[in-house]
């Protein structure tokens, strides 16, 4: 357990004001993140609050073989997983049109259609502009769920390939190939509209 | 030398530098002649800078972390 967890886990269980608020606060987001990656906009609040919940309960259990900010990752992973079991589903890996980039490239693996020059092309001028950010949700709701808790994992929240492998229960290769479909597909929206 | 779809497939790896130091060397070639690969792997670069601060701003809301400290709290009193 490392030395932040272990301050921080006696404290929780003693339901010290301060330790849940410094977790809640380093934590909330993220879980949030990939509660509405996997589950979509509805149903993300309600799960991350009822992992919050076994979190709680599940707390005098805690071994530290994880971190605690993994620990409460897989456990959002579990309910996201269950509640679209609920639903008689699976989390999607593959959309239909999964090679965001087809007919990009001629016989030869050349560019057939080569990339546009961005007008926008700062991070921060890419979500200042109100019909990107437009185009950036509607890449990431289209998206198949794994592509988008892969994608949300590693490019928002920051995380090592190991770290996604132990939260999403997936292989390491299975993960880089999630990776590059959803950043494909991403780059994909933003090229075709900023040629618009 | 690799084609251009070929790096389009590695970009993501290249990145991530996930990828043999051969071919990363092969990549860094392809991409030094030929610009329309260049421009793409800076475009995937841009992407996800951009989707790293998309949550740095979702962040600063304080809101929800209020609401869910009680939430918990008044769970905890129970």
């Amino acid at each position: 357990m490392d030395e932040q967890d272990a301050q921080l886990v006696p404290r929780l269980l003693a339901g010290d004001d301060g330790a849940y608020r410094f977790v809640v606060s380093a934590y909330h987001g993220a879980m949030t993140r990939l509660a509405r990656a996997i589950v979509g906009e509805g149903m993300a609040e309600d799960l991350v609050q009822e992992a919050w919940l076994k979190a709680l309960a599940g707390l005098p259990q805690f071994e530290g073989r994880s971190s605690l900010r993994l620990w409460l990752l897989r456990i959002v992973r579990n309910e996201a997983i269950s509640r679209l079991r609920k639903q008689a589903r699976a989390p999607e890996s593959e959309s239909l049109e999964d090679d965001a980039l087809a007919g990009r490239y001629d016989g030869d693996g050349r560019w057939r259609t080569p990339p546009g020059l961005w007008s926008l092309d700062t991070p921060e001028a890419l979500l200042a502009a109100k019909e990107m950010r437009s185009v950036i949700d509607g890449a990431l709701g289209a998206m198949p769920e794994m592509q988008r808790a892969v994608l949300t994992l590693k490019d928002i929240e920051g995380m090592s390939f190991e770290e996604i492998c132990n939260v999403l229960e997936i292989s390491a290769s299975n993960v880089r190939v999630l990776l590059h479909r959803a950043r494909k597909c991403l780059w994909a929206a933003i090229d075709d509209s900023q040629r618009e | 030398m690799l084609s251009c779809h070929e790096i389009g497939e590695k970009a993501s790896d290249y990145l991530d530098r996930n990828l043999p130091w051969w071919t990363r060397a092969q990549v860094r070639m392809h991409l030094f002649l030929c610009e329309n690969c260049w421009r793409h792997v800076a475009q995937l670069r841009l992407v996800v800078k951009t989707l790293r601060l998309s949550a740095k701003h979702e962040d600063s809301a304080r809101e929800s972390t209020d609401k869910t400290v009680q939430f918990l709290r008044s769970r905890r009193q129970h």
